[in-house]
């Protein structure tokens, strides 16, 4: 018997947090001279073991909450919640149940509720409730009492309890007779054939019922084959009990005949309890006429077949399902999506050949189902089988196709995931450009940046701003600065480039000569100035922040955002009000008219070759068509900041806005 | 190891040898004779009121406590050495006891319990009291718990929010453990910095409180301060941060928010970046700070009371003495 006060649920933490079994424990212990046990729960668990204070075949502790709710129940429940408590109660053999379950048994609740109080007293205290139950049985308590209390005597078993069985077989009141029955049953086992197998042959269809019931408890080889008899009865609501009783009776020579109750009965309900008695066996008993049914010719068994797989998967009714299907037969063809259903959640990496058998299926429900089911492997390599079927005709099998992989949890194939999707990048079809772009930004690795470089230039060439911007986001995350760098030549940007910064910017006039102009030895350095443009000899930085000279240095882009951050290389000292110079040598290899994209902030004077070519006061994104010259060009450009952001880029395209490969850079010096 | 430092350690190994040459070995260019006064008649006031548990002030006494501790340990006065020895140790004793008490925690916020921290692991170096070990053991494993993800710290001791000023105190707590010798994972101070400079305006490089907005003089101290003790030097963060506090108006030097905490960080950074910078600034802090003080030597002004503004002042102007590991470059 399970004693709360021993502890045991101490162990689940259960007396922390329940005050109810605190009280109990607390008070328990003191009053009985036991010291609550909080031990850890194998230790305990082995402690109420070895005391025998809770049998093996006990049902499985309660968690806390069950079972303060089935005392709360107890007390404040209505019929139903206090017969239910009261079951349960019983079932986990509580034995501080035993107090209000038998208070509701001799108080002045519904001879109904009372009589279930009997029942679950006589399942947790036994012989002890002998007498009580044959004392209930007497006439002048109701009806429902004394069911109750012939129920009970069945459930105590002992011999004692016979006589007013026996009794009770014979009362006038139909409901306690079919009691009796099914409690003989239980007290006597074979005894009890005579009276059961007469009970059988009774008129009223409810006796009949009870004597089927019963036989379970018998469970001989007369009883066993008198409820497989019973499962062909005519009357539904018997082959019901059959069926049910078989499921508490549980033998394997009832197997086959569940099956045909099962594929072929013509009640729903009978159908279903042979469906129930039949997981009540180990998945290899079932295999076996599973099996024999599946590679019958007779179709109504297959369905079965395969919901019985389904519900109780065995190694053995999978391989022989798999090995059904790879011959590809068509009589199984409206059963192959079930089929594909089922092989995938019990083993998908071992049915993946079954799978790939019918990745050509001209049926595009078939080809759909192997697709997902083959998605669901975790060691299989599923890339290459599937890849044919990105080309596939119809565009929900390429688009589910896609889905799949995208979601795959399996091997990534071993040559690297751009190989899969390269050929895809630029199909026609707008969902599987997304979806391989997609499943290119989950999987790629740093490693592969060079070959989705390539596979991504036409991206980061286009006009389109999206799919630049789409690219950027798949590559920025595995690029180093080379890479980024490579990004930007690969979107027409002006990568090398050499600074000269920062000079005050004086107040604007109309001499931009004298605007901005560096010392001395910095005009001397060797690089060709616009025509219209000349370095002042006599230029002195008054910035006494400025660290060391005014250089010429050079400047490789790298960043993020493609672009030279003057903001960030000259600061500090201050970049408010500051001018910087920038030059750029490009080669082409004709005479070509271009566009000039020049993303600046704030202020820009640009010169290509000599000539100013675009000039504005304020930042952002300005386009100038100019022509460039074969072989060395040079832009110079001179950017003025207000304040904060100051940054350059330069991108040249054609008249058409398309990257020229005919443009190359070279390191700036 | 250059001269300058070498006669720095040295000068240093001879008052620590010998405590009573303390006040008259150690001779720094930048401390003038006036300033060195000015720290005794402080150091006087502190000693005078002290209360009877070690502590100083009523309110924020953990702070106080801790910043009271270093003003003296900052001229070479430590626990166990006259002739402030009792008064340092009872000092000592509150922080302890305040540690066994709060589990570890030290004061009220996170800003006491990193000033508490601090002190002790200066202290610590100094001191045979074995058991400091553990509690500062304690102190730190509080502040390793409390980092958030972002990689700062606020005022509770919990992984929450975080702002610079509680973060940067916990920095410096774990950078003077660490030299302590009490275990401190590296990835902690830099997941701090991190913190620190993602608060670090773009265009003006002073620190935001708790983003890039809004940089102000004494946050962006302790900012800079911060990166400089961890061992950057020439970097962009640093030389902005600097930048922005040179630029910084000329009016902080005698009164700006939070002065005394400001001041306190600038100038340790300033020290830290470097004889140029420091030599321009040391002055002007020290005689701003000179004409401040009260005629019973202390200072006031400060959020703590008398004894905060005192002890920071003293810690301030006592920079030149380069006792404490935490001043040291």
């Amino acid at each position: 018997m399970r004693s709360l006060i021993d502890g045991q649920w101490s162990c689940a933490g259960w007396s922390v947090t329940n005050p109810w079994a605190r009280r109990r424990l607390a008070g328990s212990a003191v009053t009985e001279g036991r010291r609550p046990c909080q031990p850890e729960w194998h230790s305990c668990l082995t402690c109420i073991l070895a005391l025998g204070l809770v049998s093996i075949s006990a049902e499985p502790l309660p968690s806390a909450l069950a079972l303060e709710k089935a005392f709360a129940d107890l007390t404040d429940g209505d019929w139903i919640l206090k017969s239910a408590a009261m079951s349960q109660l019983a079932k986990w053999n509580i034995d501080e149940a035993e107090k209000p379950i038998r208070a509701i048994l001799i108080g002045k609740e519904h001879p109904w509720l009372r009589g279930r109080a009997l029942v679950a007293l006589a399942r947790t205290k036994g012989a002890a409730l002998l007498n009580d139950a044959i004392a209930f049985f007497d006439a002048k308590h109701p009806v429902q009492l004394r069911n109750a209390a012939i129920e009970s005597l069945g459930i105590i078993g002992k011999v004692a309890g016979e006589a007013t069985i026996q009794k009770a077989m014979k009362d006038e009141d139909i409901s306690i007779r079919r009691t009796a029955i099914v409690s003989l049953a239980r007290l006597k086992g074979k005894g009890a054939w005579d009276s059961v197998s007469a009970a059988m042959e009774d008129e009223d269809k409810e006796i009949v019922r009870a004597a089927v019931r019963s036989l379970q408890y018998i469970n001989t080889g007369e009883a066993r084959n008198a409820l497989l008899e019973l499962l062909q009865h005519e009357l539904w609501d018997v082959r019901f009990e059959a069926a049910k009783a078989i499921r508490a009776a549980r033998f394997k020579q009832a197997i086959q005949a569940l099956f045909e109750g099962m594929a072929k009965d013509r009640d729903h309900r009978v159908k279903k309890a042979c469906e129930q008695a039949l997981i009540e066996f180990e998945p290899d008993a079932l295999a076996t006429p599973m099996i024999e049914k599946l590679v019958g010719k007779d179709k109504s068994y297959y369905s079965t077949c395969l919901k019985l797989l389904q519900l109780k998967p065995s190694t053995k009714g999978c391989d022989a399902l798999a090995k059904i299907l790879k011959k590809q037969d068509k009589r199984y063809q409206p059963y192959l999506t079930t089929s594909f259903s089922l092989l995938a959640n019990f083993d998908p990496d071992a049915y993946h050949e079954v799978f790939i058998t019918y990745l050509s299926h001209q049926d595009r429900n078939i080809r759909q189902y192997a697709i997902s089911s083959l998605g669901k492997c975790k060691t299989t390599d599923i890339y290459t089988p599937l890849r044919p079927l990105l080309n596939d005709n119809d565009r929900h099998i390429r688009h589910h196709t896609l889905n799949v992989v995208r979601s795959s949890k399996g091997p990534l194939p071993e040559s690297g995931i751009i190989s899969f999707v390269a050929p895809h990048l630029t199909s026609q079809d707008s969902h599987i450009r997304h979806y391989t772009l997609d499943l290119l930004r989950r999987h790629i690795k740093p490693d592969e940046f060079e070959a989705a470089l390539e596979a991504l230039t036409y991206m980061l060439n286009s006009p389109d701003k999206n799919l630049r911007n789409t690219a950027r986001k798949i590559l920025l995350p595995i690029s180093d600065d080379d890479g980024r760098t490579r990004m930007a030549k690969a979107q027409g940007i002006l990568t090398h480039w050499m600074l000269l910064a920062s000079f005050p910017t004086p107040q604007q006039t109309e001499d931009t000569e004298e605007e901005a102009q560096p010392k001395t030895e910095v005009a001397q350095v060797e690089l060709p100035t616009p025509s219209n443009f000349n370095f002042k000899q006599e230029y002195k930085d008054t910035d006494e922040d400025a660290e060391g000279d005014i250089k010429w240095q050079p400047h490789t882009i790298t960043n993020q955002e493609f672009r030279v951050p003057l903001h960030e290389l000259y600061f500090p000292p201050t970049t408010e009000n500051k001018t910087a110079f920038a030059v750029a040598d490009f080669q082409s290899e004709a005479d070509e008219a271009v566009k000039l994209l020049i993303y600046v902030d704030d202020s820009h004077t640009l010169w290509l070759n000599g000539k100013q070519v675009s000039e504005q006061k304020t930042a952002g994104e300005h386009t100038v068509e100019a022509n460039i010259v074969k072989g060395s060009n040079r832009i110079f450009v001179r950017v003025g900041n207000v304040k904060e952001w100051w940054w350059l880029a330069v991108k040249i395209a054609s008249k058409t806005g398309q990257v020229m490969e005919s443009v190359t850079q070279k390191s700036a010096r | 190891m250059n001269s300058y430092t070498l006669a720095t350690s040295f000068a240093a190994l001879v008052i620590l040898t010998n405590p009573c040459l303390a006040e008259t070995r150690v001779r720094v260019a930048e401390l003038s004779p006036t300033a060195e006064k000015a720290i005794k008649k402080g150091l006087d006031f502190l000693a005078r009121n002290q209360n009877n548990d070690g502590s100083w002030e009523s309110n924020h006494k953990i702070a106080n406590t801790a910043l009271g501790l270093m003003a003296f340990m900052v001229k070479g006065y430590f626990p166990g050495r006259p002739p402030y020895s009792a008064k340092l140790s009872r000092a000592v004793d509150y922080l302890i006891e305040a540690s066994e008490s709060g589990n570890g925690y030290m004061g009220k916020s996170m800003y006491e319990h990193g000033l508490a921290t601090l002190a002790l692991s200066e202290v610590w170096g100094m001191s045979d009291r074995q058991e400091l070990r553990n509690v500062l053991k304690k102190a730190v494993s509080v502040i390793l718990r409390s980092q958030n993800k972002q990689g700062g710290w606020r005022y509770n001791p919990r992984p929450e929010s975080a702002d610079i000023s509680v973060t940067v105190m916990q920095i410096v707590a774990l950078a003077s453990a660490k030299e302590a010798g009490i275990l401190v994972p590296d990835k902690v101070i830099q997941n701090a910095l991190k913190y620190v400079k993602s608060l670090q305006n773009q265009f003006q490089g002073g620190f935001g409180y708790t983003s890039r907005r809004g940089p102000g003089f004494a946050r962006s101290a302790a900012g800079v301060m911060s990166l400089l003790m961890s061992g950057e030097r020439d970097t962009r963060a640093v030389k902005a941060g600097l930048y922005y506090l040179r630029k910084s108006d000329e009016s902080n030097f005698s009164q700006t928010s939070h002065y005394y905490y400001g001041h306190y960080y600038a100038i340790q950074a300033m020290y830290q970046a470097g004889e140029r910078h420091y030599n321009e600034w040391y002055p002007k802090i020290r005689d701003a700070l000179l004409l401040k003080q009260d005629s019973d030597g202390s200072w006031s002004g400060g959020p703590g009371g008398r004894a905060y503004s005192t002890s920071m002042s003293i810690l301030i102007l006592g920079v030149p003495y380069r006792f404490l590991p935490i001043y040291q470059r």
